[in-house]
């Protein structure tokens, strides 16, 4: 099963992207423009395409799997939208996530949970239910309370300049361009 | 150290003949004895605030109504708010017809993300603002001062006449022997008496009947409860059933008792209470056991006198196996004391239940850490030897370290009984008092020998030992 992952392995990254060489990235993958992924980051598309969109920030250990579910084995794309946050350690199994949306450290989101616009899961907090999250909600505290605020967070277009700047000085950034393991692997074989 | 900081391993007896952890305890240099918490007079130093570490005193505070004047807690969830800014464009406050980008502050939450735009405040020019104030649900706040300065005057007046009362009661009840006119008329005092009388009257001074006005209702209640008060039905499944997030919860309310938001657009910034630096008293003789310093940014003390820096502490290093195996009776201890003082100390243990077998005799132990690195000859600094002339004997002395020495001791009971019971030791050790200077001498140490008496329950089984 390795290996054939590994061959299916293709990661679409749109110009402007700033994704790190260290970070893990399996299956079919689309990564938008100005998304920012540090190294150590893990996106595994194992049980379908992930499709990422526009001026993401995914953190170090962030994990955003798209995992194989036995009850429903059909392969399904997994869209996650724009400006969204995936701070450190989170992990986001929902098949569909919306835009400016900020998940917080260690925070989990299952496969059933649909996470619309504006959402805000608060660090440590887990969404498992079978539902569409309002707009705007809140998750926090230990017993994961709910409220609906009235904005979304604000998009983080600093941080994601300040990053897109220093990344590319501390670590080795993927070339934007669509490439494949199959691809890597004959360009190894070239003579140099 | 198998039982670092085992905290119910190794007690000391308090005065009140409770038995504590010596981190609890405190020494009274005075009545030289160890205090507890219960033995012990809390007093308020001053008032501060958690946030911002602003102090007042008590006087202060009290105007203040014990809240920080600048520090905000949130009303949803009741975190600490901070202040953000952004920049909106606004017209200029010199020229209105120009719009300029201005810093506009807000209130957030950082952790519920509750911001002051959802409790209806617009976002303001300058951070610094009671934004209590400008809360909407502040307009719900009843405003009782009127009515309370009413209140006061009549009650003052109240106070008066009944003063005035007591006072003519008094004069009456005293000298209404001396001066009933009976007796007044034979030495001419009638006129003396009238006079007497008439001051004791006083009821041009005050009046005869206080008012005292009753209340009057502001506005008719309703009759009906407000339509909007009614939630709409719950469809089944919704988690988050459409309305019910803008109400506030009972726990929310109940925090604001000022204005008792009963919407989540009524929730307003609570100003942070304050808490209070205490400093403690002995209940014997008065004297001050901890005081510390009145800004609480600084951590130190003016007076400590925490039983950790004054009294040797003892703990359970090891429980070492019985002779014969792991037997249960007739383990060996390895007991460690600690000299806190700077000074070297004498210390002798003795078990007063007779469960314990201890080396029956004095031990110096040098000075602590700190103090042991000023010392010139290293071994000693090192406490390796013993500072007195005896050396120590393997069998009774573990080892030795700057102000430490591990004791052995061997345990003549069962160990679940000592586990469960505790054997009970009687340490003595030198105190080394601080005598603030006479006019004669300067200052003066006074060295006294002190007895606490200890508890000491060693695990019961070896499996605990290892873990703990």
């Amino acid at each position: 099963p390795k290996i054939s992952e590994m061959s299916r392995t293709s990661v679409k990254i749109a110009p402007g992207a700033v994704v790190c060489s260290e970070c893990e990235l399996r299956g079919d993958i689309t990564i938008g423009q100005r998304t920012v992924i540090h190294p150590k980051a893990r996106i595994l598309a194992e049980a379908g395409p992930i499709i990422i969109g526009d001026g993401n920030l995914i953190e170090e250990v962030a994990v955003i799997h798209n995992r194989p579910d036995e009850s429903n084995p059909n392969e399904k794309v997994m869209i996650i939208g724009s400006q969204n946050i995936f701070e450190v350690g989170s992990r986001c199994e929902a098949v569909k996530v919306g835009d400016f949306n900020v998940l917080e450290a260690r925070s989990f989101v299952s496969r059933d949970t649909v996470v619309s616009n504006g959402c805000t899961i608060g660090a440590m907090c887990s969404v498992t239910g079978r539902e569409v999250l309002p707009d705007n909600c809140v998750v926090y505290g230990a017993a994961s309370h709910r409220k609906v605020v009235s904005e979304k967070p604000p998009a983080q277009t600093l941080q994601l300049d300040f990053l897109a700047k220093i990344l590319p000085n501390f670590h080795h950034i993927k070339k934007a361009g669509a490439s494949s393991a199959a691809a890597a692997a004959a360009k190894q074989h070239r003579p140099s | 150290m198998a039982t670092y900081l085992n905290l119910d391993v190794v007690h000391y007896i308090c005065s009140c003949k409770v038995s504590k952890p010596l981190c609890r305890l405190y020494l009274c240099k005075h009545c030289f004895e160890l205090r507890c918490q219960d033995c012990v007079l809390p007093e308020v130093d001053c008032q501060y605030c958690p946030n911002c570490l602003d102090y007042m005193s008590s006087g202060e505070a009290k105007v203040k109504k014990n809240r920080c004047s600048a520090c905000y807690d949130c009303p949803s969830c009741g975190h600490t708010l901070s202040t953000r800014a952004t920049s909106a464009t606004l017209p200029s406050p010199d020229d209105p017809t120009k719009q300029v980008a201005q810093k506009v502050y807000y209130l957030l939450c950082a952790f519920c993300r509750w911001t002051t735009r959802d409790g209806g405040i617009p976002d303001q020019r300058a951070p610094s603002v009671p934004w209590r104030n400008l809360a909407q649900g502040a307009e719900l706040r009843q405003d009782n001062s009127k009515r309370l300065t009413t209140l006061t005057e009549a009650f003052r007046q109240l106070a008066l006449k009944e003063k005035a009362e007591k006072e003519r009661k008094k004069i009456a009840v005293r000298k209404k022997s001396f001066f009933s006119p009976g007796l007044t008329d034979r030495y001419g005092l009638a006129s003396v008496a009238l006079r007497k009388k008439s001051l004791a009257n006083p009821s041009h001074f005050t009046p005869q009947t206080v008012d005292i006005p009753e209340a009057q209702a502001t506005e008719d209640p309703p009759d009906d409860l407000d339509e909007a008060y009614w939630l709409p039905p719950v469809p089944e499944q919704s988690p988050l059933a459409p309305g019910l997030h803008t109400r506030s919860s009972l726990l929310q309310r109940l925090a604001d008792p000022e204005i008792q938001p009963e919407r989540s657009s009524q929730l307003a910034p609570i100003s942070k209470p304050v808490l209070c630096k205490r400093s403690l008293r002995c209940r014997q003789c008065d004297h001050n056991l901890s005081k510390p310093e009145l800004n609480p940014a600084a951590p130190k003390f003016k007076i400590n006198l925490c039983a950790l820096y004054n009294v040797p502490e003892m703990r359970l290093y090891s429980v070492g196996d019985g002779e014969g195996g792991e037997g249960d009776d007739c383990c060996q201890l390895t007991l460690l004391l600690t000299n806190p003082a700077s000074k070297p100390t004498g210390v002798r243990l003795r078990c007063l239940d007779s469960r314990l077998a201890l080396p029956d005799r004095e031990f110096s132990l040098g000075p602590c850490g700190d103090a042991a690195l000023d010392l010139d000859d290293p071994l000693a600094a090192a406490g390796a030897q013993s500072p007195s002339s005896e050396p120590d004997r393997p069998d009774e002395v573990a080892f030795r370290g700057p102000g430490r020495l591990g004791l052995l001791a061997r345990l003549r009971c069962a160990r679940q009984l000592a586990a469960r019971e505790g054997v009970r030791l009687e340490l003595s050790y030198e105190f080394r008092n601080i005598v603030l200077p006479s006019a004669a001498a300067g200052e003066s140490v006074e060295v006294r020998r002190l007895t606490a008496e200890l508890l000491l329950r060693p695990p019961a089984s070896s499996g605990a030992a290892a873990k703990a």
